[in-house]
């Protein structure tokens, strides 16, 4: 069979709704497509970890040091499992952990942005990470069958985060004055960002991730969601969206919102974000640093496996 | 009026254990191995739920909660052991401070689980479970660095010979200490933990030719210190002999001062207050709220 | 560096499931650290290892402690029971000052997400 005929072959499969295995043939191009999509999904676990890491040691109890400590290590962990997943697909996680560190390699655009004060700690914990799980809920029937077993694990670990997170937004809308203030000003700076989250409207005929049945649902689509489900949360709170254009439409059945300022999203994903310079250089000091413990466990005797 | 001696007892636990806690919780989201970012921050959550476990004893005592306890007080008031508060810093003296406190705390936690003070032995049993992990932990790193190659063992060399003096005034004596010694609230003296702990460790670092760092050691602990921030510093570190720790007889025994003493009487290094004034900032910021 | 295939179970007798892996040098390295990657939220009983490409599988010896002795319920859902019912009075309570902003608003879904969590 030709390449070209088993390359129709598999698209029917995804088409009939099958789910490809790491041992499967798979095209080239679904290959690199999913190997970049989970790579770049397991780069923003790993960088989410650091704008609420910063609060681990200023957490204000002992309740909190606790949740937000191991809230962030589930982020690793799902690092971890994801990284896994994309090895399979044929790139070292050294490669990939390498590639990250320089600058060649995408994360999610909020891993850019600083963690100012404990409410940008509630907004990443509620909205970021149901924003999260928005999408990630959306991948549980994406074509590929591992990366589908990690998304159970990871959305069932990030709904706990969200309850984690919507437990210190309404401490905080609920205690004094500045501790609202601090709530609602982290979401005024975190909305735009947000909205960047989920990505610019894309022609479904044209996405090459929906092609592949990696991704199953729309951008757009996903962030109507996002709406439905938190817009009239922080309403019953009192937290207002900085975004006058803002309101849902009976009629059409949908959310209407305002200047999303794509340029500004362009610009952080490429690398220019207020934190990426920063936080890439550290990792990478870090990364470099400990060269040496790398170097150890690759020349560790292995006797206990042979 | 005096202090309770149960209280500065619980105090010097709960703040080793906090402050202890809260440097291993540095490493979660930059461990250089992912693996290991998930086992230590377990440690670090770990340490954390045991000094709040112990605060809540103290608190019993003092009327104050807990957090107020843990985050509450004045530098001077914390107790911890100086090892404790010094930064991660390098791999190699994160993997030997763990193995150092971890060996000495199973030490001690033993001796406590017989302690008349019935709610304090009721917790060092529960604790003494989950400690078990830390200790398998902080050997096996010890081993594999040790093991080599050269650099690995270098790096181990360099935080064993940085953290070991500081590590035996995990036993430096407490105040109060006889009377709690005439209560059986400890069932043995520091000095005593100090002498088995020294004599354990000697052998460990004898079996992987070590045993050099007890009669050397680095003026300066903090070679390359991730900060909470992540940032890297670089400092030379000039050898100095280890004051306190002879070989008698075949054994490694501990004889007049300890090189970093003060933690227990609340006097602290220069990287103390840093760590203070991050880790209180928050809860002092907005007096009685609740987070 | 090796990879090591991790299995688990919840009754002794049953069928290893794969739950997922882990990178480490050795066995006792991989045993140690896959407690803590895969089960610290308490995921499991029993569980295992396999060298990716063999067959010996190798049962960790001893889990007791897996997820935590002390109160760690901070990191499983159970921890977080009252969280819908807190919504729900910070909104009556917001009502009350007349902080709550109106807008139109989808009802079904919402609606279902409150049953959901509540």
């Amino acid at each position: 069979m030709t390449y070209e005929e088993r390359t129709t072959e598999f698209k029917a499969r995804i088409d009939a709704g099958e789910k490809i295995e790491a041992g499967d043939w798979m095209p080239d191009e679904f290959r690199q497509a999913t190997l970049k999509f989970i790579e770049m999904h397991a780069n923003s676990e790993v960088m989410g970890c650091l704008p609420e890491r910063e609060w681990v040691p200023r957490a204000p109890s002992l309740r909190r040091k606790l949740s937000l400590t191991a809230k962030v290590q589930d982020e690793a962990g799902h690092a971890q499992i994801l990284y896994r997943v994309a090895e399979d697909l044929g790139k070292s996680r050294t490669q990939m952990f390498d590639d990250l560190v320089n600058g060649r390699t995408k994360f999610h655009n909020v891993f850019h942005y600083p963690a100012e004060t404990w409410g940008d700690v509630a907004v990443i914990g509620w909205l970021i990470d149901g924003a999260a799980l928005v999408t990630q809920k959306a991948l549980l029937d994406s074509s590929y069958g591992p990366y589908i077993r990690a998304m159970r694990r990871i959305c069932a670990e990030e709904s706990v985060h969200l309850r984690h997170g919507e437990d210190l937004t309404l401490e905080l809308v609920s205690g004094a004055p500045e501790q609202r203030e601090m709530f609602q000003d982290a979401v005024n700076r975190w909305w735009r960002p947000i909205m960047h989250f989920f990505g610019p409207p894309s022609k479904p005929d044209k996405d090459i991730l929906l092609y592949w049945g990696i991704k199953t649902r729309s951008n757009e689509d996903l962030r109507q969601e996002f709406f439905t489900t938190y817009v009239p949360k922080l309403w019953d709170i009192g937290i207002s969206v900085p975004d006058p254009d803002l309101r849902f439409d009976q009629e059409r059945g949908e959310w209407i919102w305002g200047d999303p300022n794509w340029d500004e999203f362009w610009q952080v994903v490429r690398g220019n974000g207020p934190r990426t310079k920063d936080r890439l250089s550290r990792r990478k000091s870090i990364w470099d640093h400990h060269a040496w413990v790398r170097e150890t466990l690759e020349r560790a005797p292995s006797s206990a496996a042979s | 009026m005096a202090e309770d001696p149960r209280l500065i007892l619980l105090l010097a636990l709960a703040d080793d254990e906090l402050v202890i806690g809260h440097r291993h919780s540095e490493w979660t989201g930059w461990a250089p191995y992912i693996e290991e970012d998930l086992a230590f921050s377990s440690i670090a959550q770990d340490e954390m739920a045991h000094a709040r476990l112990l605060y809540e004893i103290a608190s019993e005592l003092t009327g104050e909660d807990p957090d107020a306890l843990a985050l509450g007080r004045k530098p001077p008031e914390y107790r911890n052991a100086v090892l404790c508060e010094r930064p991660n810093g390098d791999w190699g003296f994160t993997v030997a401070r763990q193995y150092l406190y971890d060996s000495a705390d199973e030490g001690r936690l033993a001796a406590l689980a017989g302690s008349s003070f019935k709610d304090l032995a009721d917790a060092v049993r529960t604790i003494q479970l989950e400690e078990r992990y830390h200790l398998e932990h902080g050997r096996l790193w010890f081993r594999r660095l040790a093991e080599g190659p050269v650099q690995a063992r270098e790096h181990l060399a360099d935080g064993l010979s940085q953290a070991l003096p500081e590590a035996m005034a995990l036993f430096e004596t407490l105040p109060g200490e006889e009377a709690l010694l005439d209560d059986g609230v400890i069932t043995r003296s520091s000095e005593d933990l100090l002498g088995e702990w020294l004599e354990r460790v000697g052998l460990d670092l004898e079996s992987v030719s070590l045993d050099w760092v007890l009669t050397e050691h680095a003026a300066q602990v903090g070679e390359l210190v991730p900060t909470s921030s992540g940032a890297l510093e670089e400092e030379s570190t000039p050898t100095l002999a280890v004051p306190g720790i002879e070989r008698r007889e075949g054994r490694w025994v501990h004889v007049g001062e300890f090189a970093g003493a003060g933690g227990r009487q609340g006097r602290h290094t220069e990287d103390f207050t840093p760590l203070w004034e991050e880790m209180t900032g928050l809860y002092r910021q907005v007096p009685g709220a609740s987070w | 560096m090796l990879v090591w295939d991790v299995l688990s179970r919840r009754r002794p007798k049953e069928e290893w499931q794969t739950v997922g892996a882990v990178n480490a040098p050795d066995l006792e390295m991989a045993m140690l650290l896959t407690r803590e990657t895969h089960f610290r939220h308490g995921e499991a009983r029993e569980y295992a290892l396999r060298r990716r490409g063999e067959k010996e599988i190798h049962p960790c010896p001893d889990a007791t402690g897996i997820g935590g002795v002390i109160d760690r319920a901070y990191r499983r859902s159970e921890g977080y029971v009252g969280v819908g019912a807190k919504l729900k009075r910070v909104h009556r309570e917001m009502a009350s000052r007349g902080m709550v902003i109106e807008g139109d608003r989808p009802g079904p879904r919402h609606d279902q997400e409150e049953a959901a969590h509540g």
